[in-house]
C-alpha cells in the first residue's frame, strides 16, 4: 500500500520539480514558482469572492452534466434497446458526434441570451451526446440471453406479446441496470472535457465564474490567480472524475467482481 | 412419427400436437406430438442442434410455432425453464435473482423474504443472499437458478440441459438435489438433455428427438428411474448401454445429426 503511494507520488514530485526549474529559467513574469502558485490556492481556500467563483462554475458544470445525462440516458437506452430506432438515428448521430458541441456558442448565446442558459447547455451537450453514444452502444450490446432469462421468469411465461408493464419492468430489471455503468464511464471521459467547454463558456459576457477568472487574471497579468484559476477549474474536472468512480462502486458493485 | 398414448386415469398438463417450427427455409422440428402428464420426469434425449432449446423455448412461450399446438392444462398453468447458462443477472444480489419472479407477479414483501429464505435454506444457499453470481461457483449459481425456477411453484418444470457446464462431482450434487426436490415437491419435470447417464437417471418417460428437422423416433419407458440409488444397479447400466445402442441405430439409420 505504501509503495504505491510513493510510487504515484514520485511523478507528481518530478512534476512539480521539472515546473520550478522551468519557472526559475523563465522568470516569474512569465511562469511562478509551484511554491508562489500554491501559496495564492491557499489563501484563496479564504477568500470568499474568489469561492464563490467556484460556486459559479460548481452550478454551471454540475447542472450541466446533470441536464445532459438525465436527458441522453433513457434516450440512449431505447436507441440500443429498440434496434430499428437505433438504426434509424444512428447516421444523424455519427454524423453529428464528432462536431465539437463549443462550436454551438455563439449560436447559444444568440438563442438563450447572455444569462446561465447557454453555458449550462453548453455542458449539457457536450456530456450529453457523449453519455447518449457510450449508453446506446451499450444498451445494444445486452445479451439475448438476459431477456429470455426474463421471458422466462415473467408470470405467464413472457412471449413476444410486450405491454407497458412488462417493458416498463424489462427496463427497470434488465435495460436500466445493465447500462448503468457506461453512464459511469462516460462521465469519467467527459469530465475534462466539460470543464474544458466551461471555461470557454465564461470566457464571454459574464464576471463570474472560474473561466471569467482565468482570463481577467491573464489580462492584468496576475499569474498566480490564473494559476490558481486554473488549479480549481483541475479540481472541479478531478472531482467529477471520483465522483463518477464512488457512483459506479455504490451502485455497480457487481461490475468489479 | 411415434405418439404417446394417453395413461387412463392420468391427468395431462401439456399437450404438444403437430409441433412445426422453420427459421426462414430451415425446418427445426417437424410434425411433433406428446403430452406431460402431472408428476411426470419426461426427458428428450437428443444430439446437440437437434433443437431441444428451441422446442423448450416454443414450450415456454418465448419464440412462436409455425403450426400445430402447444396447449396447458389449465392454460395459464405456471412453469419455469432452467437454463443451460444458469440466466441469473449479474447486476443482481443471490437474493434479488431469486426473488425476481415473485416480484415480477407482484407479490408483497413480507411474503416474498418468507418464500426466499425457505429456498435459500433447502438449496443449501443460507448466507449466501447478499452475493452477486459473479461470487459464487458454478454449482451455487445452477443452484440458485433451480431455486429461482421452483420459487414460483410451477406445476410443470422445463430444463434445458442444466447441469452441462458442471463439473461430474458438483453435477451429481445437483442431479441428487434435483431428485429429491422433485420427490419432496412432486414436480412434473421436462429435461433436455443430450447425456444417456442423465436420461437414464430421470427419465421415467425417454423422448428421444432426432434429425433435422427434429423428429420423435423413439418412446422409451424406465418407471423404475428418479432414484440414485439406481444410478449403480446393473439395471441402470442396462438402461444405459441400451440407449446408446437405440441411438447408434439411429444414427445409421438417419444419419448423424449436425450442430
Amino acid at each position: 500500500m505504501l509503495k504505491r503511494q510513493v510510487s504515484a507520488l514520485v511523478p507528481i514530485l518530478l512534476f512539480l520539480l521539472l515546473w520550478d526549474v522551468l519557472a526559475r529559467r523563465l522568470g516569474p513574469g512569465l511562469l511562478p514558482r509551484p511554491q508562489a502558485v500554491f501559496g495564492d490556492f491557499c489563501r484563496r481556500l479564504g477568500d470568499p469572492v474568489f469561492l464563490g467563483h467556484c460556486g459559479w462554475s460548481f452550478f454551471r458544470s454540475g447542472a450541466g452534466i446533470l441536464l445532459g445525462t438525465a436527458a441522453a440516458y433513457p434516450l440512449g437506452v431505447l436507441l440500443g434497446a429498440v434496434p430499428w430506432l437505433g438504426r434509424s438515428l444512428s447516421p444523424l448521430i455519427s454524423l453529428s458526434y464528432p462536431v465539437p458541441k463549443i462550436l454551438f456558442l455563439p449560436a447559444l448565446l444568440v438563442i438563450l441570451g447572455l444569462g446561465e442558459a447557454p453555458k449550462v447547455m453548453l455542458v449539457a451537450l457536450t456530456v450529453g451526446y457523449l453519455a447518449l453514444v457510450t449508453v446506446k452502444d451499450r444498451a445494444a450490446s445486452l445479451d439475448r440471453g438476459y431477456l429470455e432469462s426474463f421471458h422466462s421468469v415473467y408470470p405467464g411465461g413472457g412471449g413476444p406479446g410486450k405491454t407497458l408493464r412488462k417493458a416498463f419492468l424489462l427496463a427497470r430489471h434488465v435495460h436500466v441496470p445493465y447500462t448503468l455503468p457506461a453512464v459511469w464511464s462516460s462521465l469519467r471521459l467527459s469530465s475534462g472535457t466539460a470543464v474544458a467547454v466551461l471555461f470557454m463558456a465564461e470566457s464571454f459576457a459574464t464576471q463570474e465564474g472560474l473561466g471569467f477568472v482565468i482570463m481577467d487574471a491573464w489580462g492584468l497579468m496576475d499569474l498566480p490567480r490564473m494559476f490558481s484559476g486554473i488549479a480549481f477549474m483541475g479540481l472541479l474536472g478531478g472531482l467529477y472524475f471520483a465522483l463518477a468512480g464512488i457512483l459506479e462502486r455504490l451502485f455497480c458493485r457487481w461490475t468489479r467482481i | 412419427m411415434e405418439t404417446v398414448e394417453t395413461e387412463p386415469g392420468a391427468e395431462a398438463l401439456l399437450t404438444v400436437g403437430n409441433l412445426q417450427k422453420s427459421y426462414g427455409d430451415r425446418a427445426v422440428i417437424a410434425d411433433l406430438s406428446f403430452t406431460v402428464f402431472r408428476g411426470d420426469s419426461l426427458v428428450l434425449l437428443g444430439p446437440s442442434g437437434c433443437g431441444k432449446t428451441t422446442l423448450l423455448k416454443i414450450l415456454q412461450g418465448q419464440i412462436a410455432f409455425d403450426s400445430g399446438r402447444v396447449e396447458f392444462f389449465p392454460q395459464d398453468a405456471p412453469r419455469s425453464l432452467v437454463a443451460q447458462d444458469y440466466g441469473l443477472f449479474p447486476w443482481k444480489t443471490a437474493r434479488g435473482n431469486l426473488e425476481l419472479p415473485l416480484l415480477l407477479a407482484g407479490v408483497e414483501a413480507g411474503e416474498r423474504r418468507k418464500k426466499c429464505a425457505r429456498v435459500f435454506s433447502e438449496l443449501g444457499l443460507a448466507g449466501l443472499e447478499g452475493r452477486h453470481p459473479g461470487e459464487l461457483s458454478g454449482g451455487e449459481r445452477q443452484r440458485l437458478a433451480l431455486g429461482r425456477s421452483l420459487i414460483m411453484e410451477p406445476s410443470i418444470l422445463f430444463l434445458d440441459e442444466p447441469f452441462s457446464a458442471a463439473d461430474p462431482v458438483t453435477r451429481e450434487g445437483l442431479e441428487d438435489l434435483l431428485l429429491s426436490l422433485r420427490r419432496k415437491l412432486n414436480l412434473t419435470l421436462v429435461f433436455c438433455t443430450h447425456s444417456l447417464e442423465e436420461a437414464a437417471l430421470f427419465g421415467e418417460r425417454i423422448l428421444v428427438l432426432w434429425g433435422r428437422p427434429a423428429r420423435l423416433v423413439r418412446s422409451v419407458e424406465f418407471p423404475a428411474a428418479g432414484r440414485r440409488e439406481a444410478g449403480t444397479s446393473p439395471e441402470f447400466l442396462r438402461r444405459v448401454f441400451s440407449l446408446r445402442k437405440d441411438l447408434e441405430d439411429l444414427a445409421r439409420e438417419y444419419g448423424a445429426v449436425r450442430a
